[in-house]
């Protein structure tokens, strides 16, 4: 699976649920991250229309199904898209 | 023309454009430069540093000219020495130069934590210190906040800091310079620009302890500061020196006619139905971010700019997606976030702005 982590530099939420991220990952094996800055890479990450609240977290499933967390979600709410993503 | 955006950018004062000017026909020698002009320069430049140094209560430090705020944070937050396992602690409410350090830290690995902040967004004192672990080196806590005006006690951070000597504290005083007065001692490094100022946009500096070592950000050879390449312009740190002189000495006088400008805001935004104002009492005069019912932001500022009325949506340095991050972090609403107007004053400003201002916002509410 996939996890298309949608950020910018400059915001707060993004640290801190980078870090949240980095921490549910741990030890985590067949989990692709890709991280999307919207200043460096704009095209990139307008194709995955992310709106006006940052970040924004698409878990993408091995079948294609997509879920998505926007702006600050707790660990629990990142573990509970993990594992939907994966079953 | 209503300008009202006085904490994107101020300004020039004519006398630091006068001293600039001088400075730039007198003075043309490079002061990295071994000859007698290039010394000239040189001594001039180290008074200037002094000058500047003397003014901000901190005689003992060493000012790092650099283009402005932005170069003076990450030379503060990118140059620091690290240890191994290093944490360091910010808040939600730094400006983006600051915020992006420490995504940059946060990426080769230092643990990047956010105080602990009460209702009202100010550092909680206790907390920030149950945060602290031996492996915390850097507390980075700006004076003010750019979108909010929101004022945090750096007197307070630096005493607690104090007892932690292996801590390095940085502020970034960019938007509290010559809007508040600083409480001395101040924090171990500090950071910003002369543009905020009535000065000359392109200089800020770092203050910084003559100890200690910071990493360049830039590579080059030797020059002035030895954690900063490049030729230093001596006309831009004169006229940064004169932009604090003028904001030191004057800073009472000031603050007084923005305090009563600021009432009288208040006052007249009371009576147009809509508004929000999200900015609270801890938050500086100069400052006042409000919300209008139902409009997103860039529509507010765009209708305004386009009756000659200048305000900002966010600060100038974040990307404009219409979300005011500070906005909110503070009010905890996605609705006012995205609705959110600064109107920042200083004491160039007047009632008859604020009328416009107040005239324009009431028949955009009414639509």
């Amino acid at each position: 699976m996939k996890i298309i982590f949608i950020t910018a530099s400059w915001c707060p939420s993004c640290l801190l649920m980078r870090a949240r991220l980095g921490k549910l990952l741990e030890g985590a094996t067949g989990i692709e991250v890709e991280e999307v800055d919207i200043d460096e890479n704009g095209a990139t990450a307008d194709a995955y229309a992310p709106g006006k609240i940052l970040p924004v977290t698409i878990f993408i499933a091995k079948d294609g199904r997509q879920q998505r967390l926007i702006g600050e979600t707790s660990v629990n709410n990142l573990a509970r898209a993990l594992r939907e993503s994966t079953i | 023309m209503v300008y009202l955006d006085y904490s994107a950018t101020t300004p020039c004062d004519e006398r630091v454009l006068k001293r600039f000017v001088e400075s730039s026909r007198h003075h043309i020698a490079n002061p990295n430069s071994g000859h007698p002009l290039g010394v000239v320069a040189h001594t001039l430049l180290a008074e200037t540093a002094q000058s500047i140094a003397r003014d901000l209560a901190c005689p003992e430090s060493e000012v790092v000219f650099t283009s402005g705020a932005t170069e003076a944070n990450n030379l503060a937050i990118r140059g620091l020495k690290r240890p191994q396992n290093a944490h360091a602690i910010t808040t939600v409410f730094e400006h983006p130069s600051v915020t992006a350090c420490f995504t940059e830290l946060q990426k080769t690995g230092v643990q990047v934590e956010f105080a602990k902040t009460d209702a009202n967004g100010v550092i909680d004192i206790d907390a920030l210190e149950r945060q602290i672990t031996p492996s915390t080196y850097l507390v980075s806590i700006g004076a003010v906040n750019s979108e909010i005006g929101l004022v945090q006690d750096l007197g307070a951070i630096k005493r607690l800091l104090s007892l932690h000597p292996h801590i390095t504290f940085h502020a970034d005083i960019t938007q509290a310079l010559g809007k508040m007065p600083l409480s001395a001692p101040l924090p171990d490094l500090v950071s910003f620009s002369a543009h905020k100022i009535h000065g000359l946009k392109g200089v800020g500096a770092l203050i910084k302890p003559q100890a200690l070592e910071l990493q360049r950000v830039l590579v080059g050879g030797n020059s002035f500061n030895a954690s900063r390449p490049g030729t230093p312009s001596l006309p831009l740190a004169v006229s940064l020196a004169e932009a604090v002189r003028l904001a030191t000495k004057e800073l009472e006088d000031r603050r007084e006619k923005v305090i009563g400008l600021y009432r009288y805001l208040r006052a007249k935004l009371a009576g147009v139905p809509g508004i929000h104002i999200n900015s609270n009492d801890h938050c500086l005069p100069q400052i006042v971010n409000l919300s209008v019912a139902k409009l997103p932001s860039t529509a507010i500022r765009d209708a305004l700019g386009e009756q000659g009325i200048y305000v900002s949506t966010q600060t100038a340095c974040a990307s404009d997606i219409g979300f005011s991050q500070a906005v909110f972090r503070f009010t905890g609403s996605e609705d006012l976030a995205k609705s959110a107007i600064r109107i920042s004053l200083s004491h160039l400003s007047t009632a008859r702005e604020i009328d416009a201002l107040c005239t324009a916002l009431e028949r955009l509410v009414q639509g």
